[in-house]
């Protein structure tokens, strides 16, 4: 087990540094340019302070320079600061990245249990055959979640839940009235609702489909036969044996929630990583774009590494070893 | 299921990026904002209770502002060049003379008066005592020779801390203390309207301690003599200032005022009818008469000295044809514009300066919109219809021209490209549109300033001061790019001599008739395709009043009250 995780630590670092190596050179080669386009946001176009400007950030140097410089950087901790703003990229991720994982976690616990409760749901309707109309809705509905756009769910659930009827705040993280920690669960059940809705759908189409294969196999079959209450055969024998998929489909969720929550915080003003990384991608905020590369790449690494190493946990068939 | 692997997700950011980079785009802002009459909000008298709707949010001593922006900025009002940063950056900080939009002059403020000396060259400024910044460092000459020749002097300790991109719009040489409450500053050149420039980005007055001792962060740290102090700040989603109270002058009477970042414009109106924040920027033009409506909501639109345009490429053909480019002029529907498409939230615009602002010319060539005038000018000009055809030909080459818009960063959200389009295939040309992304506008390969792209661009411009100075540089030949925004690519050596004699002449009405002629020359030559005066729309409840909407993108709040 510990020579795995250390054996997929070390491939780690190599894809992280390659990743953030593509997307350092692909971002300086595609057009644009964020000192003119900034220049220009304030009208000015002197050529002289253009490249006072390329200087003082670094952008006056060969690309490989520029590279390494970063890198170098980067091991001591600085991972520079914005083009746009001048704050400091490691404060504006630390921040950004806060708000996203309060958001993806949140999603993240509503999609699995959702997800759950539904594919079991639908598993058991469609296993029994005595609710055909049931079945029909528990099979459609995740469906249904996984294809609506988050951003009109979203604007849907606003316009119903927060400007018709008030009872969530429309955008934000905090209100400015009365900040604390019942005001951000306040702020966080639309955009929770709307992020997990998609991946809710997903889930509990994994978790039917999974449950469904289960429900056919011979021990459960066994199970039965031997006398096992109903409910002990669901919930001990094929629940459990049906969430491996389910567990891997969470960590690519979690991955992607941190990473892909960009139209969910775009809609929802949610200060996050995914509208952070859009932002800087517009106005070609290098620092920003590189910085943030670099802490995505992390998080998948590090999510789908705590997939693996919870499928040992979950199956004992699989080991690690060697 | 597969996992995907990094590379996927790597080659998905790139993917995106590389979307990013060719699609037309929401935007990130422009600064261009600001106003030829200061307008004020009149206190609302009204007998009936507020309604539902209004009573939400409690505190009034807190003013919650909601601005239709991607991202702030610094603090510092000298280094930011965001709009957003520099509404609330002005509230921290202040300069020596303030611009007084309807006496079209200066006033003071941190310095109580002045004198010019003969030679032109040189100003005597008498400080303001008993004056403390935020972190209660005192203010006087000290401060003011630290504050500004940090951008001015190059070896200056403080002048790494950051970069100004302002600096020459008040060309400063030399700051000089003459003793604990009068400075000596003297200009780079004789200039008219030299302490006009006192009032803008670059004379901002900052705490010395506060950036000695902040450095290149000082811009997330500000700290000014103004009435707010900043509290808290995230340049991602908002800025909190609150009330300074050892501030010198009329203190007031809002004890909080929160800026929210929030780009999206439904869920900002949402927000405001939620009753989460007291005042919008920006609302979209479509939900402008839902507004106006609602009870409890207050909507006006507030003139600015934004001026929207086309840029009409006259170095390249068939715009190089004056007869063809009074022809676009005459065909263009800017009343539709206006009065339909933007909901009025523009006005149409014919001349290249405002009216009612200082050295405007009435008499200027008007191109009111006619079509039949414009079909005649191009048969003139040899672009003729062939039987059965619907686009114009001369010598065999169709009458075409490729309009380019960069999202709506230089102009406001219209479908300007589209009118135009629709326009011109009236009077025979046809007009292929070109979205450029806004980062690579101002590429030299790629971008809309190169004239290979593109034969016409949608563009605005803001005067930063009601003086023609500031935008008429775009007629000259020093500012073709890359030395400038002059994307007509026009240069005329009448109109570049009017502007350099304009630049030292320091008789006002002499400086006045100079600009004056340039209006008639450049409109006669249908040098560019001004279209609109742009406002800023904004949505409020009706329990606030007393904010200005000025120069500088300036929202003033300082006046603000809360029933």
């Amino acid at each position: 087990m510990r020579t795995f995780v250390l054996r997929r630590l070390f491939i780690t670092i190599g894809v992280v540094f390659g990743t953030t190596l593509l997307v350092f050179f692909l971002t300086r080669v595609m057009p644009g340019d964020p000192i003119k386009t900034m220049l220009a946001s304030a009208q000015v176009a002197d050529p002289a302070l253009v490249e006072e400007y390329r200087h003082a950030y670094g952008l006056d140097q060969p690309l490989p320079v520029q590279y390494l410089r970063w890198l170098w950087n980067v091991m001591h901790g600085n991972l520079g600061r914005s083009i746009q703003s001048s704050q400091q990229v490691t404060a504006a991720l630390g921040r950004a990245f806060q708000a996203t994982s309060i958001l993806a976690l949140g999603g993240m616990l509503t999609a699995v249990l959702a997800g759950i409760v539904m594919g079991a749901l639908g598993a058991f309707v469609a296993v029994g055959r005595r609710h055909p109309i049931l079945a029909q809705v528990t099979g459609l509905a995740p469906l249904i979640l996984t294809t609506i756009p988050p951003f009109s769910l979203g604007l849907f659930l606003i316009i119903l839940l927060a400007v018709k009827v008030r009872l969530f705040p429309p955008v934000g993280m905090y209100s400015v009235r009365n900040p604390g920690a019942g005001d951000l669960l306040w702020h966080l059940v639309l955009p929770t609702l709307t992020m997990a809705a998609a991946s809710a759908g997903a889930t509990a189409r994994v978790a039917r489909s999974a449950l469904l294969e289960v429900l056919r196999e011979d021990y459960i079959r066994t199970a039965h036969a031997k006398g096992l209450h109903e409910r002990m055969v669901l919930f001990q024998h094929a629940l459990r044996n049906a969430l491996i998929p389910v567990v891997t489909n969470t960590g690519i969720m979690f991955g992607s929630m941190l990473s892909g929550a960009v139209l969910v915080e775009s809609v929802f003003a949610w200060p996050g990583l995914g509208k952070l990384m859009v932002d800087a991608i517009l106005r070609r905020d290098y620092p920003i774009i590189e910085g943030g590369t670099l802490l995505i790449a992390l998080i998948y690494v590090a999510a789908n590494l705590l997939v693996d190493v919870s499928y040992a946990f979950i199956d004992p068939r699989i080991r690690y070893g060697r | 299921m597969r996992k995907p692997s990094l590379l996927t997700v790597a080659l998905l950011i790139s993917v995106g990026v590389l979307l990013a980079s060719c699609g037309p785009v929401p935007t990130p802002e422009i600064v261009r904002e600001t106003v030829v009459q200061e307008k004020t909000v009149e206190k609302v008298v009204t007998a009936t209770p507020a309604p539902e709707s209004t009573k939400a949010s409690p505190g009034a001593d807190t003013l919650v502002v909601n601005l239709d922006r991607v991202n702030v900025g610094g603090m510092d009002a000298s280094q930011t060049v965001e709009s957003t940063g520099k509404k609330a950056a002005f509230h921290i900080s202040e300069t020596l003379v303030e611009f007084d939009e309807q006496a079209n002059d200066v006033k003071p403020k941190l310095a109580e008066r002045w004198e010019a000396d003969p030679d032109g060259l040189t100003y005597t400024f008498y400080l303001r005592k008993g004056v403390k910044f935020q972190d209660g460092t005192d203010f006087n000459a000290d401060a003011v020779v630290t504050s500004l020749m940090r951008i001015y002097d190059e070896k200056h300790p403080l002048h790494s801390m950051g970069t100004f991109p302002y600096a020459s719009f008040t060309p400063i040489k030399s700051v000089d203390k003459v003793d604990d409450y009068t400075v000596k500053v003297t200009a780079t050149r004789e200039d008219p309207i030299f302490l006009w420039r006192m009032s803008m980005e670059a004379a901002y007055i900052q705490s010395p301690t506060a950036m000695e001792k902040w450095g290149k962060e000082y811009t997330n740290h500000a700290v000014g003599t103004g009435p707010y102090r900043l509290a808290e700040f995230d340049p991602q989603s908002k800025i909190v200032l609150e009330r300074f109270d050892d501030y010198w002058g009329a203190k007031p009477s809002v004890k909080t005022i929160v800026f929210k970042i929030n780009p999206d414009d439904q869920s900002r109106v949402a927000d405001l009818l939620a009753g989460n924040v007291d005042i919008i920027t920006r609302p979209p033009a479509d939900l402008l008469e839902t507004l106006r409506s609602t009870p409890g909501i207050k909507v006006d639109v507030f003139p600015l000295r934004w001026l929207g345009y086309i840029n009409l490429n006259s170095s390249v053909p068939p715009l190089n044809d004056k007869l063809v480019r009074q022809a676009v002029n005459y065909a263009f529907d800017r009343e539709t514009l206006s009065n339909v498409l933007n909901n009025g939230t523009t006005k149409a615009q014919y001349n290249v300066w405002f009216e009612g602002a200082y050295a405007y010319e009435p008499n200027f060539t008007k191109y009111t919109f006619d079509v039949e005038k414009a079909k005649t000018l191009l048969e003139q000009a040899g672009w003729t219809l062939p039987a059965g055809r619907t686009i114009r030909e001369k010598d065999g080459k169709p009458l075409e021209i490729r309009l380019a818009q960069a999202g709506t960063l230089y102009g406001p959200e219209a479908p300007i490209p589209e009118l135009f389009q629709a326009n011109m295939r009236d009077i025979g040309m046809d007009v292929k549109i070109v979205k450029i992304d806004p980062a690579v506008f101002f590429d030299e390969k790629v971008g809309g300033v190169n004239p290979a792209n593109a034969e016409a661009t949608v563009f605005g411009w803001i005067a930063f001061l009601p003086d023609p100075s500031f935008v008429f540089d775009r007629f000259t030949k020093g500012s073709i790019p890359p030395g400038g925004y002059n994307l007509c690519f026009y240069s005329d050596p009448k109109v570049e001599d009017l502007y350099t004699k304009s630049l030292s002449e320091l008789d006002l009405e002499k400086r006045a008739e100079y600009f004056k002629e340039i209006q008639r020359i450049v409109t006669e030559e249908a040098v560019m395709l001004p279209n609109s005066l742009v406002t800023l729309p904004m949505a409020w409840n009706e329990r606030v009043s007393g904010f200005h909407v000025r120069g500088n993108v300036t929202l003033d709040l300082t006046g603000v009250t809360i029933k």
